[in-house]
């Protein structure tokens, strides 16, 4: 497996919103998901370092990251979108990508104060290679846009394109189609397996049912921070338990 | 396929392309860098007498200072409250090590750097975690330091009545006169510039302003964030105790006024005005702001007031200072950043 939460638990004050959380991510789609609170995003930041656990460990590929922050974490190929867009918007879109891409790149900073070769041409590199990026996803007619001119739906693209710039090994997406329209969500779906398919383990947050169930080969349904059902999307849509976080106890 | 690992392998194809669309987007800053050069050349032709030469000396002195700042303050979008006293540090460590040391100009003006450097340095971790209003507060506050032990320490700096600067000696010869300092201060400024645009072309230049408009998402791309911040901090220290160190040589007596509050609120308001983010709107800054108390010089008494006018209005008038809003008028920011559409010519 690639990432694995073990006894996972966060507290903010008296609230847990993540509680003994057990659970191993692999390759292919799996999405996270359960009711508004559920505990998804703290996850997520817990995965990606920008929270510390209250209890608990997380490992990458068998080794202990707990102790890591961000940096090292999205260094060793943990890379991820966030819910509220986290653009850089005063820089273009190709910038965006091209940041993206900053866990290969030299940055030192004598050689980036003295231009060497070899700075100038890894930027010109990381340059082009943003630029077939965004066409690969779909942005191509934003190439030379201002990431501030740029309407959400592109921008909800834009974010997945900085992530897979830095080539990651498993990319977390925190509700892409959020917001989009079904054209929009449906273009999404497609990016999403395509990504899939070339080998990057994708672990989803995701609000639209129908995205989660088509995309996913596994689903893990989390309620007050706990999990709650873990299986195939036709095995969790039967799930007692599940029906009874989403829709309350009267339905069933 | 993998979107990411297959584009690795394309960039070799893309190359030639690159390196000319490559080479069309830098050339607007390398025509400045070019521009500044003849400029610089020529000047003298116009500079009547040392009085001119005084001037332009601070104006060039000021622009080095002010586009180190601009790397923390313009594109990394920090704030630092407390640069005249780095610029101070240079300034007294020359005077003081090649008056009562005798040693050499390079190496006072090495150790003062060195110096500049360490106490950024040492400071940088603990202030750096701060932010806005904090981390104003907390530079106002170095700045502040810097400048009472400059005042209180009579025995070895001067104290408040300054203190003479020996002439910049080296390998037996001796520099003198505004007119030699001149061309060490264009080259210096030259120098800086270019070191200037050269950092804001690399993926370290690009990272600075990520993280000044994310540093989360920064930070989850990779980017060392409290690291890079902490480095262009020492950066901008170490040129403004440079730029310091030739300014007490080259005007040969220097105050505790240079590590003044209102010092470091000038170089704010150069970057400010000239334009954040832009290296040469820091050069234009300086001019400017140098420039405009010597032509309202019988109203010495609201020299500060004006500055804080300036400040003011720039912020609601021009947020972006004047560069880079000329710029954008005239669509170089467009032509400089921008690639052309595939298949296009640039």
């Amino acid at each position: 497996m690639i990432l694995a939460a073990d006894n996972l638990s966060k507290a903010f004050g008296g609230v847990h919103a993540v509680a003994s959380l057990t659970l191993d991510v692999d390759h292919g789609i799996t999405a996270v998901i359960g009711p508004n609170g559920a505990g998804k995003t703290t996850f997520f930041n817990l995965l990606s370092g920008l929270y510390a656990p209250t209890a608990g460990t997380i490992r990458h590929q068998g080794q202990d990251i707990t102790a890591l922050g961000p940096v090292e974490r999205a260094r060793r190929g943990i890379q991820r979108t966030f819910q509220n867009l986290q653009i850089f918007f005063r820089m273009s879109a190709l910038e965006n990508v091209m940041v993206g891409a900053s866990r290969r790149l030299d940055l030192g900073l004598l050689p980036s104060l003295l231009s060497l070769p070899r700075v100038r041409r890894e930027s010109a590199e990381s340059r082009e290679r943003a630029a077939a990026l965004m066409i690969e996803v779909g942005l191509g007619d934003y190439i030379n846009s201002d990431a501030d001119s740029m309407p959400y739906g592109a921008l909800k693209r834009l974010e997945i394109a900085r992530a897979l710039a830095g080539q990651p090994e498993i990319l977390m997406l925190d509700e892409p189609a959020a917001g989009l329209n079904p054209r929009e969500t449906a273009e999404i779906e497609t990016l999403i397996q395509r990504i899939a398919a070339g080998g990057t383990a994708v672990l989803l947050v995701e609000h639209d049912m129908k995205l989660v169930m088509s995309v996913s080969a596994r689903v893990v349904v989390l309620d007050y921070g706990k999990l709650i059902a873990d299986g195939t999307p036709d095995q969790v849509r039967r799930d007692p338990a599940v029906v009874r976080a989403y829709l309350g106890l009267e339905a069933v | 396929m993998n979107i990411g690992r297959h584009l690795a392998g394309r960039s070799a194809a893309g190359g030639r392309t690159a390196g000319r669309r490559f080479a069309a987007a830098v050339a607007s800053g390398d025509a400045g860098l070019v521009a500044l050069i003849i400029g610089a050349a020529l000047l003298p032709l116009v500079l009547a007498n040392g009085y001119y030469y005084d001037i332009v000396m601070r104006i060039g002195l000021s622009a080095v200072v002010a586009i180190g700042l601009n790397l923390f303050i313009g594109y990394a979008g920090q704030i630092s409250l407390g640069h005249a006293g780095f610029f101070a540090i240079g300034a007294y460590a020359s005077a003081i090590l090649t008056s009562r040391y005798h040693l050499p100009g390079i190496v006072a003006l090495a150790i003062g750097a060195a110096a500049a450097g360490l106490v950024a340095f040492i400071v940088a971790r603990p202030i750096l975690r701060l932010s806005g209003h904090y981390l104003a507060m907390a530079t106002l506050g170095l700045g502040i330091i810097i400048s009472i032990v400059i005042n209180r320490e009579v025995a070895i700096t001067g104290g408040p009545d300054g203190i003479a600067v020996p002439a910049f000696r080296l390998f037996g010869w001796r520099l003198h006169g505004l007119q030699n300092w001149y061309w060490i201060v264009a080259a210096l400024l030259v120098v800086t510039v270019w070191l200037s645009l050269n950092l804001m072309r690399s993926a370290f230049g690009r990272g600075l302003r990520a993280l000044a408009d994310s540093e989360t998402a920064a930070a989850t791309a990779g980017l060392d964030t409290a690291g890079m911040k902490a480095r262009i901090f020492v950066l901008s220290a170490v040129i403004a105790a440079v730029a310091g160190s030739v300014f007490a040589h080259a005007e040969g007596f220097i105050t505790p006024d240079e590590a003044g509050f209102l010092r470091s609120v000038e170089f704010v308001t150069m970057v400010v005005v000239g334009g954040q983010a832009s290296t040469f709107g820091a050069v234009l800054g300086a001019a400017i702001l140098t420039l405009l108390p010597q032509f309202l010089a019988g109203f010495q008494q609201w020299h500060d007031f004006l500055f804080g006018i300036i400040l003011v209005s720039t912020m609601i008038f021009l947020p972006r200072g004047l560069v880079p809003t000329l710029g954008l008028r005239l669509g170089w920011l467009r032509a400089a950043t921008a690639l052309p559409e595939r298949g296009g010519v640039p």
